[in-house]
């Protein structure tokens, strides 16, 4: 937990309202103990590629994603098409990177809506009395025996198919998570004196929350974070890999396997490059994100 | 090779344990050090002898070291532990674990930590039992019950079955002595046995520890940061600092005429008749870490009667006064310190 | 049991977020205001919302979930979970055990030695494992076992009763592609309790005993190590449960799965709710299940222990 600097603050109440920016001060110190791990930086480099192709992909994909060149269908690698074309002649490679590009912008999308609704209901939960939380959380324990996935599909099967529905219903079912962490983190930064010594000047419980609870909690939230992102994007992948996700001629990583595997007794070549994709993407982020947890555990 | 064994052995072919040079290595952070150096004392047939020091003097990783017990970071430099003739340094696991429990067993400081949560306190010594003597289930059990009762629990029978969370710390800690005597070794080491629990308790698990020895005729290492305890059990005690023996002897000349400046200082911490607590003065400075140690005298920066040229000049060697007396100090000669009476 | 009774609450809630006039959507596109009407009063639909829980509550206690509208209209949904939950159970509980036998095994054995060259090629591997989507494991398995060896047939469910051979060949990929994930969490989980187990004092009591180092292990350090690997097991059900949804889609299996997934395309809402509550129910029983077993691996769990005689 990175309360070391902030609980320094003790009961001064004035120290306590300067709290967040110690805290920023450990956020510097967990930048470097992260340079020090080579496969972190490995990670993060990685990412960065991607997100960069995603970002630049109208530029950089040698042919349009929708454009279909039936002729050349279901062929393999070769010098014109790197990555070879699907079923209907589309070039792998181009759809590829827009693929990521819907598939991260997703994850992302999907990882926000979980933390809009995961944090606020955690921290809220966490912080106020004992009847509230356990009521609170009992409800919260309900949804999440529902398992993941048949979630979704239910609340995709009320709202209907879709990128956007899809994206709400892995932000609900990711929700949990942030909602632990946060709870978890609040109900112990409940107890600390400088959040008494806030309280006694006058301080509202939502300006306490989000001045010295937020940015305490800020590290283990970042952790999740990386890792949601990874869930979320599987399971955009999964929902799209169904049909229920992205709809047709977008091309989502997900829905890309799933083209490729109608026809894998001719072309098999076609389902490694979306998986590929996933893969490194998710791998990259896990570790990411337990280089950031060891980087936390330190302080 | 200093203090060579026949300094500290009082009765060197008789004895049941012999720790000679004793030498531990631990790694850290690509570091090697040093933690205990040059370790020499024996035991003999119901003899107890104390191993005394503040926390971090490398007494517990000592007696780990005897045990052949050490955690993985950390291994035996040099030296051997001669337990009835056979050094356990040089032994294989195997042979280790037949010698384990039947001729050596230890003792340590939190009971309640050291008996598996997870099973019966019946399971646990019938283990011990079974393993070395062989016995049956319903033999083993019957024995345990006698040894339960033997070191004192009341109504045996019943709580032969609890499991370690429903004893108090005392009784855990006479489970845990009862376990570790039950086929009946040579040897006990105990490290900081009675350290956790209560005065009155303390005494009670001390005369218990004490009866065993008469009637068992057990060698006992007693490891102890407090002298006042070594009054009341040891015979011989060995006084440690910084991973070295700093003084050997009997305890009742120990402390009338101690020979260094350190357990004259742990003597003056006493509390006495007679002593007021404003007498009472902690020795200056704190126990440095094994990184600190100084490559003169260990203990000169926080010495009374530090001499700067010679104190610091190189390491200090041990020296032996008589048989079974020894210190390491250089200026032992010419200082008169001050002891207690028994 | 609260938990289950707020996941009924929760099924039957799902029903609410349906946009549209679910009565609208029932009668048809062409029916008349009345005929709407008509449907809104059968269904109960304006009865107060109160009564209409108690209702869907009552229903389900005596095994009534609701009729489906468009998957096979008219057929009681019980029915299509019944016939559909065998199937599921089977690849489920098949892909648990598989996880346990793999995951148990190699996590123990990177335990013995920590840091070394079995435990990080262990650690390294199961990290790349999680990171594998349970689909993409699928089509591999269908690509290598099917496709180029054809050992193992690549769709369709063959039941029990039509010999044991033809029923498990054609589970045994389903289950594979569900065990991976589980079986390296189950590894991690069970190497990093087995090293703090083997850390604890009372591994040290009993190895200074001189008993055996087989049997400090396997006796001592692994109950202690269980509770841990328990629970991360009980994390992975509801995890396999939702995952055999995609893997009986892709494997034409008849199961709980490609029941919710055909239900959804064509919005049938009892049945998305049954299956929903299905799911949460098999959850919560084996946590219930979990919860007894941790009693028996740790016995200061147990209520009734009050200290005996001597505090």
């Amino acid at each position: 937990m990175t309360s070391t600097d902030v609980s320094r603050a003790g009961a001064d109440p004035v120290a306590a309202e300067t709290a967040p920016d110690a805290a920023r001060l450990v956020r510097f110190r967990l930048l470097r103990r992260l340079g020090r791990s080579k496969l972190a930086m490995v990670s993060l480099v990685v990412l960065a590629t991607l997100i960069a192709a995603a970002v630049l992909a109208p530029l950089i994909t040698p042919y349009p994603p929708e454009k279909q060149i039936i002729a050349d269908r279901l062929q393999g690698p070769s010098g014109s098409h790197w990555l070879g074309t699907d079923a209907i002649g589309r070039d792998i490679l181009s759809r590829l990177i827009f693929g990521l590009r819907v598939s991260l912008l997703a994850g992302f999308q999907a990882t926000a809506v979980s933390a809009l609704l995961g944090i606020p209901i955690g921290l809220i939960s966490g912080y106020t009395t004992r009847l509230v939380d356990g009521f609170v959380n009992t409800v919260a324990e309900a949804l999440m025996a529902i398992p993941p996935l048949l979630l979704a599909l239910s609340i995709l099967g009320i709202r209907g198919p879709g990128l956007t529905n899809a994206m709400l219903a892995i932000g609900v079912i990711l929700a949990p998570r942030f909602y632990k962490v946060a709870r978890a983190s609040a109900r112990s930064v409940r107890e600390e004196t400088y959040i008494e010594a806030s309280r006694s000047i006058g301080c509202s419980t939502p300006r306490i929350l989000w001045r010295h609870v937020l940015p305490n909690i800020s590290g283990p939230l970042l952790v999740q974070t990386s890792f949601v992102i990874g869930l979320a994007i599987v399971a955009e992948a999964s929902l799209s890999f169904i049909g229920l996700g992205v709809q047709d001629p977008t091309p989502s990583l997900g829905s890309m396997v799933h083209d490729a595997s109608r026809f894998m007794r001719q072309e098999s070549f076609g389902i490694w490059p979306p998986s590929v994709a996933i893969v490194v993407i998710v791998s990259a982020l896990s570790i990411l994100g337990d280089a950031i947890r060891d980087a936390l555990g330190r302080d | 090779m200093e203090g060579s064994a026949l300094a500290n052995a009082v009765e060197a072919d008789e004895a049941v344990l012999a720790v000679e040079n004793l030498s531990v290595d631990v790694k850290s952070d690509r570091r090697t050090l040093s933690i205990v150096r040059d370790v020499s004392f024996t035991v003999g047939r119901g003899e107890t002898v104390g191993l005394v020091g503040e926390s971090g003097c490398g007494k517990t990783m000592t007696s780990l070291a005897i045990m052949q017990l050490l955690p993985r970071q950390a291994r035996i430099a040099q030296g051997s532990v001669r337990l009835g003739g056979q050094d356990l340094t040089s032994l294989p696991r195997r042979t280790l674990e037949d010698i384990r429990g039947q001729e050596i067993a230890m003792i340590f400081q939190d009971a309640m930590r050291s008996l598996n949560p997870a099973f019966t306190v019946g399971d646990q010594i019938g283990d011990v039992m079974r393993r070395h003597k062989g016995l049956r289930r319903a033999a083993a059990r019957k024995r345990a019950i006698e040894l339960l009762d033997y070191v004192g629990i009341p109504r045996a029978a019943q709580r032969i079955d609890d499991y370690p969370h429903m004893f108090s710390g005392g009784m855990a800690q006479r489970v845990m002595i009862a376990s570790a005597i039950s086929c009946e070794p040579k040897v006990l080491i105990a490290d900081e046995p009675t350290t956790a629990l209560d005065v009155t308790i303390q005494s009670q698990v001390l005369r218990l520890l004490r009866r065993f020895q008469l009637e068992l005729g057990l060698g006992l290492v007693f490891i102890t940061h407090d002298l006042g305890v070594v009054a009341e059990v040891c015979d011989r005690v060995a006084v440690m600092y910084a991973g070295q023996i700093v003084e050997q002897g009997e305890v009742v000349e120990l402390f009338e005429r101690p020979q260094h400046p350190y357990t004259a200082g742990l003597l003056g911490l006493l509390p006495l008749e007679g002593r007021k607590s404003a007498d009472l003065v902690p020795i200056p400075g704190t126990v440095p870490m094994p990184s600190e140690w100084p490559a003169g005298c260990r203990f000169a920066p926080r010495c009374p009667h530090v001499e700067e040229g010679r104190c610091a000049a190189g390491p200090v060697p041990l020296e032996q006064l008589r048989v079974g007396r020894t210190v390491r100090c250089v200026r032992h000669e010419e200082l008169a310190l001050e002891g207690v009476a028994r | 049991m609260p938990t289950l009774f707020l996941v009924t609450v929760i099924t039957f809630l799902l029903a609410a977020l349906v946009p549209g006039d679910p009565a609208r959507i029932i009668a048809g596109e062409f029916a008349t205001d009345e005929a709407v009407e008509q449907v809104r009063e059968t269904l109960g639909l304006n009865d107060p919302w109160i009564e209409r829980f108690g209702d869907y509550l009552g229903s389900i206690l005596h095994g009534d979930l609701g009729t489906s509208v468009s998957v096979q209209t008219g057929r009681p949904v019980a029915d299509l979970v019944m016939s559909a939950v065998g199937v599921t159970a089977s690849v489920t509980v098949l892909a648990l055990l598989l996880g346990l036998i793999g995951g148990l095994p190699i996590g123990f054995a990177a335990a013995l030695r920590p840091n070394g060259v079995v435990d990080r090629v262990v650690n390294g591997l199961a990290a790349l494992a999680m990171a594998v989507p349970q689909f993409v494991t699928a089509l591999v398995l269908v690509l290598f076992f099917s496709i180029n060896l054809g050992w193992l047939p690549a769709i369709g469910y063959s039941p029990p009763s039509r010999g044991l051979w033809e029923w498990l060949s054609h589970l045994i990929l389903a289950a594979l592609s569900l065990a991976l994930i589980p079986m390296a969490e189950i590894a991690r989980q069970t190497r990093g309790a087995l090293i703090d187990a083997l850390e604890k004092d009372y591994v040290r009591m009993a190895t200074s005993s001189g008993l055996r180092r087989r049997r400090v292990i396997v006796k001592y350090a692994l109950k202690n190590a269980a509770i841990p690997i328990a629970t991360v097991f009980g994390l992975q059900v509801a995890r396999v449960f939702g995952g055999s949804a995609v893997i009986e889609f892709i494997f034409a299996l008849p199961g709980l799965g490609s029941l919710t997934i055909r239900s959804v395309l064509v919005r049938d809402v009892p049945v998305i709710q049954a299956v929903a509550l299905v799911g949460a129910a098999a959850v919560v029983i084996v946590h219930l299940v979990l919860d007894i077993s941790y009693r028996y691996f740790d016995p200061r769990l147990r209520s009734a222990s009050s200290v005996g005689g001597a505090r």
